[in-house]
């Protein structure tokens, strides 16, 4: 089958690798309609993640149809049209069954791997690298499902293929950081970067009671979108002192949740963006944590801070000080899909929550390359490149 | 899996153990060199009497019986039960033994909780690249190795 391959930093190639079989027998294989790039396969794409391989098939965030079962699925059939959760969860070990699937115990194939970068290992992931399991990635034709009755949802037949795509990963991490954060009836809801993701949890944030949310980013395309489709306030950083407009916006407060979705590639101007670039180049530290500093710079007293972007080690000037005397919570994660998405799903079929908006350029497989750099490079106001098998 | 562990104590040591110097999975030592070797647990979300009868019938832990004592205890706050192995003898420090040992109890606790152990994507790339087989060398042992 056709696949969209890395081959090392910063190139990717369309290959002929061989088609995925059912290897357990609570795998599927699901005929890929729509897969998703993520901000987070920038990350990959970049160098940052370790434990790739040449040849590792990526794409996490995908919908199809399912074409064969093994003996042990008994929720879908042949035919059926599923979005799948990028994180794989077994589904009954203490993790699943308590609705952190994302930190399963059982789907991690290279367990010593995550411990020895952080004391214990999270649960695998579709096409994320060999420290997450070594799962073979949805830009392809066919990606194989493992423990498909848990991860695999229905689509409800009121929502469109594009419109289903974001709710593999864009929609329920959004929401869960939205949720997690602790995010309360009456509340000022801050969220840095304005993809997919950050533009999915502050509408969550709106949903669950926010009475004023504000995403904060520095491309005007992205904002506009975000005014349109969300219906947030926006915040252009490149233009202003965030952490003075965000005082003058919340009454000398701050915001009661901050949500930071942007990861370890931040941006800024100045000197702050030269220190931790250098530093990430030369290896000296992994991420860069500009976005998650402000946050918890700009957090109110007791507030919370999410951080829902990716981090893969050890950031350089993080403000534990701020932390401890301010007495913020904070908090992470990966994407804890299987808990949120049959609510996800009737809210994206009652039109809560509008996704199509995000698929900016919509390609084929065969542009894979073409489509990566001009999402990383946000060149012709993309948001999104999606792609079709 | 246990077959992919040893097919990779063929990788040359000072790769693996740069390797895991790197990425801080480093090899619990025993408390003294002439003793057992340090307990390895993992928790089962799963009944007690679950938990013996897999250890006591099949699996890759009775097959090592004679090398090694067992404990069974509840975990707390209802999180499953406590599943604890460890050599009868010193293992002098290799590392070999406790690598089999950590994958056959993830290997067991993977069975009971879901019926099987799930497996990476095969076959992985065809032209991995020296990075690539180097890789190949640390997922080989992966399985077995971290801070169980």
């Amino acid at each position: 089958m056709k696949a969209l391959c890395w081959e090392g930093v910063d190139k990717l190639a369309v290959e002929r690798v061989p088609d995925p079989r059912i290897q357990n027998a609570h795998d599927m294989i699901v005929k890929v309609r729509y897969t998703a790039s993520c901000g987070s396969d920038l990350h990959l794409l970049g160098g940052y993640i370790p434990a790739m391989e040449a040849g590792d098939v990526i794409g996490h965030e995908f919908m199809g149809e399912v074409v064969e079962t093994g003996p042990d699925v008994t929720k879908h059939q042949v035919g059926d049209r599923v979005v799948v959760v990028s994180f794989i969860g077994c589904g009954t070990c203490w993790y699943c069954d308590n609705d952190l699937w994302s930190l399963c115990d059982n789907t991690n194939t290279n367990p010593g791997i995550g411990q020895g970068l952080w004391g214990y290992e999270p649960g695998g992931i579709f096409g994320y690298s060999h420290a997450m399991g070594g799962f073979m990635g949805s830009h392809a034709e066919y990606v194989r499902v493992p423990f498909a009755d848990h991860g695999a949802f229905t689509v409800p037949e009121q929502i469109d293929d594009l419109s289903a795509v974001f709710a593999s990963d864009g929609v329920p991490t959004g929401w869960m950081g939205a949720h997690l954060g602790g995010v309360q009836a009456g509340d000022t809801v801050a969220v840095w970067g304005a993809g997919g993701v950050g533009q999915m949890a502050a509408r969550a944030a709106t949903l669950l009671g926010a009475e004023q949310v504000i995403v904060i980013d520095r491309l005007p395309e992205r904002l506009a979108m975000t005014a349109q489709h969300v219906g947030a306030e926006t915040l252009d950083y490149s233009r202003t002192d965030v952490g003075a407009e965000l005082r003058e916006r919340t009454g000398g407060r701050g915001p009661d949740v901050c949500i930071e979705a942007v990861g370890q590639e931040a941006h800024t101007h100045g000197p702050e963006y030269l220190y931790d670039k250098v530093k990430q180049q030369l290896r000296l530290e992994n991420d860069r944590p500009i976005a998650i500093r402000e946050a918890i710079m700009s957090c109110r007293k007791g507030g919370s801070v999410f951080s829902l972007g990716v981090f893969a080690g050890l950031v350089d000037k993080f403000p534990l000080g701020a932390l401890m005397n301010k007495g913020l919570t904070l908090r992470g994660a990966q994407q804890h899909g299987q808990r949120y998405l049959p609510m996800l799903l009737d809210r994206i079929a009652n039109g809560e929550i509008t996704t199509s908006h995000l698929a900016t350029h919509v390609m084929s497989l065969d542009d894979g390359p073409r489509g990566y750099d001009m999402f990383k490079n946000k060149k012709d106001g993309c948001v999104r490149a999606v792609f079709q098998p | 899996m246990s077959k992919v562990v040893d097919a990779a104590t063929t990788v040359p040591r000072w790769a693996v153990k740069a390797l895991r110097g790197l990425t801080g999975a480093t090899d619990q030592r025993p408390d003294r060199a002439d003793g057992p070797g340090r307990w390895l647990v993992v928790t089962v979300y799963r009944k007690a009497e679950d938990v013996r009868t897999q250890v006591d019938d099949s699996g890759p832990l009775s097959r090592m019986r004679g090398e090694i004592e067992l404990t069974v205890r509840p975990a707390p706050g209802d999180k499953g039960t406590e599943l604890a192995a460890r050599p009868t003898t010193s293992d002098d420090g290799q590392v070999d033994a406790r690598r089999r040992l950590r994958a056959a109890l993830r290997e067991t606790k993977s069975i009971l909780e879901c019926g099987e152990v799930v497996e990476p994507s095969r076959p992985g790339s065809s032209h991995p690249g020296p990075a690539g087989q180097l890789l190949r060398a640390v997922t080989a042992r992966a399985w077995g190795e971290g801070r169980l």
